[in-house]
């Protein structure tokens, strides 16, 4: 699986930024909003993340929830980990992020939902698209990708966003692994 | 000021001509088309997974 998510989401994008290319229009960096932001700005919003990730640790922790089932499968199935967590850490959050708070959020912001109605429907989407969790999960997703268009909206930059997102993932892979005794691989 | 007014727009826009400017004016995908690419999108990564899922554990 981590190999397929290593080939299928590069791949992805690569198509998706061909479709804004071959439309004519925007460069697909101009449209994606891959533009510079300084630094300390990134720092902060992954600050930011870091915050929400513990935040979502201690409340797991406080229900005793346990580990989604689709996680525990993952771990079983992967051959060599390192596949996995470049699958986890890079591709998903570039292919994600270039898909919704990228491409997504560009069309609805500029329809009449306007960009506070990109950040909602871009957050509930990116959500639902993660059917593999529970609602527990959900809750948080949702909760994260809130975060994560405001500071689309915030920075008008795609960049805070992917490395927000690469941060969150590899709190979880580090959560994941510590639960599943799998630190010593 | 008079819409479409050369006034209003980029120096290098009118210099390349009709092409370039009406490539330059072209906004975002509508909202519907945006969801339908984006479906597309996920539905293609969705298919092209279980193929490099397929080739690995069959072939």
């Amino acid at each position: 699986m981590s190999l397929a998510t290593c080939v299928t989401m590069p791949a992805s994008t690569a198509l998706l930024l061909l479709i804004v290319k071959l439309r004519g229009g925007p460069s697909p960096a101009d449209y994606m909003a891959a533009v510079d932001v300084p630094l300390s700005r990134i720092l902060g919003w992954v600050g930011m993340t870091l915050i929400l990730g513990m935040v979502a640790s201690v409340v797991s922790a406080a229900v005793d929830r346990p580990i989604p089932e689709f996680i525990i499968s993952v771990y079983e199935g992967a051959y060599f980990y390192p596949v996995l967590w470049v699958g986890l850490v890079a591709c998903a959050p570039v292919y994600e992020e270039v898909l919704f708070r990228g491409f997504m959020f560009r069309g609805i912001a500029a329809s009449p939902l306007g960009p506070a109605g990109a950040v909602v429907l871009t957050a509930v989407v990116w959500s639902a698209a993660h059917f593999q969790y529970e609602h527990f999960e959900l809750g948080m997703l949702i909760a994260f990708g809130l975060v994560l268009g405001m500071a689309r909206l915030r920075t008008r930059s795609l960049l805070p966003c992917i490395a927000m997102h690469a941060v969150f993932n590899l709190l979880a892979a580090i959560e994941a692994m510590a639960a599943l005794g799998l630190a010593g691989w | 000021m008079n819409p479409g007014s050369t006034l209003e727009r980029p120096q290098e826009v009118i210099e390349a001509g009709p092409a370039a400017e009406s490539s330059a004016e072209k906004g975002p995908l509508g909202i519907g088309a945006t969801f339908a690419v984006a479906v597309g999108i996920w539905l293609a990564s969705f298919c092209l997974d279980f193929f490099v899922l397929f080739v690995v554990t069959v072939v």
